[in-house]
């Protein structure tokens, strides 16, 4: 009888323990440690890695622990619709979470665009900011061939060299518009001198109001965490790991991904490897 | 009741278990759930950019003599002969022919009958011999358009293939820009605010009164590079257009007319292209442009032989109307060369006045063009011949006696005296419309050397006397290959102190033997 209520008891206790934890587990789920995301984009911005990036965003969304978020941005930028739908994939975060920009060596063009989407934006002194508007090819002339075909005179060429760089312009509205909707009151300089499309270093972009502070990563972290009103928190890396380039395609220099570098160490001419489109891009001196 | 006061214990306690976790991760954790919040968003209603309207104009051809365009091909010219389609349609609607000057031992030769010269973005210098051979052109009415363009420059690469400079146009065009008092900047020229759709596509509203802007209210110009000049400016940039390299200078010039109007420069090719041409005033433009180039007045001198003709040009020997049958190849050459310039040369037995002509002839049978060369200042001491028809020229002039140390010679007021042997006489003369051009020698070899410089234009060594009338005189070679002491004799050579012991012919009141009536020798 003693020995029956023994194990009575020990099966009690053992229930009890798991109901606990199971609790425990629940809690944990329902009451995350709130989470400060930090997610690198340092690639130029093209579709494939603006799509990854974006699928992020959404998962930081979706994710309750998540509570603010820092991205820490080392980009010349890249295409224009890349740049764009990034912009937007943020200003959504935003509605959920604080977003911080903590600027690499160089957040400048589509860099500074999705930058701007961001609450605040801390700068490194160093880092090289701005560099606001689009370059582009001119379409290529027309042409009339006697096996090629097409059904209409700017079926080829996109249109005129003139509608093109029409077109440009409004792009380059539309990158001011986007600076101007989230820092005009933060602005000191007219928006015709971003226009000139300068580069400046982070310590003149602060005096100007292109960013918010100058700091560290960690700083950044720190005003997300503020901006959250959280003060115990988990710092956790996001980044998405970026899928095995073809190795084939990389020999044969098709690869269109490949780290932001500076200055010299760019490699071949980007100007010799953009694609034929609009690009919210900085170009590093020696290209 | 105490076993049940038991079971609600144990039900509360394990109601605290299953709570605590909660409990300690909402003190622990939780603080204040997300706040949704609005993010503004662009404000994209006012972004689109209209294009600029497209201007219509209908080119009016100024009419113009026809002649001859240059365009520099020579000093690796950056640009594609497409570039100049319009503008080559529209001088050709002024009668011109454009010329592409592809080797440079040919321009001084296609100088001599052009009515102007292009050059556009050169990447090699211009050497000083080049330069001064265009001043002269232009000093001589002939029209210089210098056009450079913010776009033209070529990548220079190290050996590892990177990227170690740009060589742009501006300081190459300078070499020979500089000879007019321009200087292309190594610039352009932008407006951030009021521009045809890019921050380098400047409208240029401040245009100087001339016959190359005229009706022409605005312009626009894409990438132009900005002129310096101490000329004012012909197209000048409005408020808010500044030079990138220097936004301190006020008012840079996209354009200038610089050298009494002879030389344009123009900072931009684009507008000059289709279809940039069709915004703003552009197409108007091109069109005073062409006029600018095809209405080159040109005076010519001596070396721009025949250029300067009319259509047909009378060919008369002095004295002799026959032909010297040594002479048969120096005139088909003659002819030859006229042809190429598109004009007839016409043997004559006598002068017409009322057209162009080319006297060719020996100084002792010069009696035919004896007014061009009083006017002109000339004078011959010739040398009386020896032998029975001396004595009559002696008879006609009976105060003078031919000694043994007279020189023939010619004296030409300003320019002093030159033997006549192994010399060559050219004399140039403009009456109103009229050109006339005299060749003189002492020998039919002397004639046919001096027709030979002629042909070539090449008045090289010799002593010229610049204005009107123009005259060179020009060894023949007869002494170098005679004597051997090369070119003419030394001055101290000559026996100046008997003037008077020679024939004096020097136009009116001139002691010329009188002329044979059947032959028209003397």
């Amino acid at each position: 009888m003693k020995r029956r209520r023994i194990l009575l008891w020990i099966a009690a206790a053992a229930a009890a323990v798991a109901l606990v934890g199971g609790s425990w587990h629940l809690a944990c789920r329902t009451i995350p440690v709130p989470e400060v995301a930090i997610l690198h984009i340092d690639l130029e911005l093209d579709e494939p890695y603006t799509n990854l990036i974006g699928q992020t965003l959404e998962d930081l969304r979706a994710d309750p622990a998540v509570r603010a978020a820092v991205l820490d941005v080392s980009t010349p930028g890249g295409g224009v619709t890349a740049s764009e739908s990034l912009y937007y994939d943020i200003l959504a975060l935003r509605e959920q979470v604080p977003v911080v920009v903590s600027m690499g060596e160089v957040a400048a063009s589509g860099g500074y665009y999705i930058s701007a989407a961001a609450d605040q934006i801390y700068a490194k002194p160093t880092s090289l900011v701005g560099n606001i508007g689009v370059l582009s090819y001119l379409p290529d002339p027309d042409l009339v061939d006697e096996l090629l075909i097409t059904t209409g005179p700017f079926k080829l060429t996109g249109g005129t060299a003139t509608e093109w760089v029409r077109q440009m312009e409004t792009l380059k509205n539309t990158f001011l518009a986007a600076v101007l909707a989230q820092r005009e009151q933060r602005l000191t300089v007219p928006v015709e001198t971003l226009a000139r499309g300068e580069l400046y270093i982070g310590i003149d972009a602060k005096q100007i109001g292109l960013v918010d502070e100058l700091g560290s990563r960690a700083d950044a972290v720190e005003a997300a965490a503020e901006l959250a009103g959280i003060t115990r928190y988990t710092v956790v890396d996001r980044t998405p790991e970026m899928p095995e380039t073809d190795l084939v395609s990389t020999l044969l220099g098709e690869a269109s991904l490949g780290p932001a570098t500076t200055g010299a160490a760019a490699g071949s001419s980007a100007v010799e490897r953009l694609a034929p489109g609009m690009y919210y891009l900085y170009l590093q001196p020696g290209q | 009741m105490k076993k049940i006061g038991l079971w609600a214990l144990a039900l509360l306690l394990l109601a605290l278990a299953l709570a605590a976790p909660w409990a300690v991760r909402h003190i622990m954790y939780h603080q204040g759930g997300r706040v949704e919040r609005v993010v503004a968003r662009p404000d994209l209603s006012a972004v689109e950019v209209t294009a600029p309207a497209r201007a219509t104009h209908t080119d009016v051809a100024v009419p113009a003599t026809a002649g001859a365009i240059l365009v520099d091909s020579t000093h690796d010219n950056l640009f594609d002969p497409t570039d100049l389609s319009l503008l080559q349609e529209r001088v050709a609607a002024r009668g011109q022919r454009l010329e592409v000057v592809v080797d440079e031992e040919e321009l001084p030769a296609m100088l001599r009958y052009a009515k102007a010269l292009i050059v556009i973005s050169p990447l090699t210098d211009w050497s000083t011999g080049e330069a001064e051979l265009v001043e002269r052109f232009v000093g001589r009415g002939g029209r210089l358009l210098l056009v450079s363009d913010a776009a033209h420059y070529t990548a220079l690469y190290d050996d590892w293939g990177w990227l170690v400079g740009l060589d742009h146009d501006a300081p190459h065009l300078n070499s020979l820009a500089a000879r007019f008092g321009l200087q292309f900047q190594p610039d352009y020229l932008y407006n951030l605010e009021d521009n045809a759709n890019n921050y380098r596509n400047v409208k240029l509203r401040d245009l100087a009164e001339d016959a190359l802007t005229a009706g022409i209210d605005e312009l626009v110009f894409f990438g132009t590079r900005s002129i310096q000049s101490q000329a004012p400016g012909l197209v000048v940039s409005g408020e808010g257009t500044v030079s990138n390299s220097d936004d301190r200078v006020e008012s840079p010039s996209a354009a200038v007319l610089a050298a009494d109007r002879e030389v344009l420069a123009l900072g931009d090719l684009t507008f000059l292209t289709e279809p940039y041409n069709g915004i703003a005033g552009n197409d108007l433009f091109v069109s005073h442009i062409a006029d600018f180039l095809s209405q080159a007045d040109r005076t010519y001198a001596m070396d721009e032989f025949p250029y300067f003709f009319g259509d047909r040009v009378d060919l008369v020997y002095t004295a002799d109307p026959l032909l010297d049958s040594d002479l048969l190849p120096a005139s088909g050459d003659l002819q030859t060369l006229f042809l190429e310039a598109g004009k007839a040369l016409v043997v004559e037995v006598d002068e017409e006045i009322s057209r162009d002509t080319l006297f060719l002839g020996l100084y002792g049978e010069a009696d035919d063009v004896e007014e061009y060369l009083a006017a002109a200042q000339v004078t011959l001491y010739l040398r009386p011949e020896e032998g029975p028809e001396v004595e009559s020229w002696l008879d006609y002039t009976s105060t003078l006696t031919a000694t043994e140390e007279f020189t023939s010679r010619i004296e030409v007021a300003s320019m002093g005296p030159v033997v006549t042997d192994g010399t060559a006489l050219f004399l140039h003369s403009v009456q109103e419309e009229r050109q006339v051009v005299i060749v003189l020698a002492d020998t039919v070899p002397g004639l046919q050397a001096a027709v030979a410089r002629l042909l070539k234009g090449n008045l090289e060594g010799c002593l010229l006397r610049e204005g009107r009338p123009g005259i060179a005189l020009c060894s023949t070679g007869e002494l170098e290959e005679g004597d051997g002491t090369g070119g003419w004799p030394k001055p101290e050579d000559l026996d100046l102190e008997d003037n008077e012991d020679g024939f004096q012919w020097e136009g009116e009141g001139s002691r010329l033997p009188p002329a044979d009536p059947g032959t028209g020798q003397g």
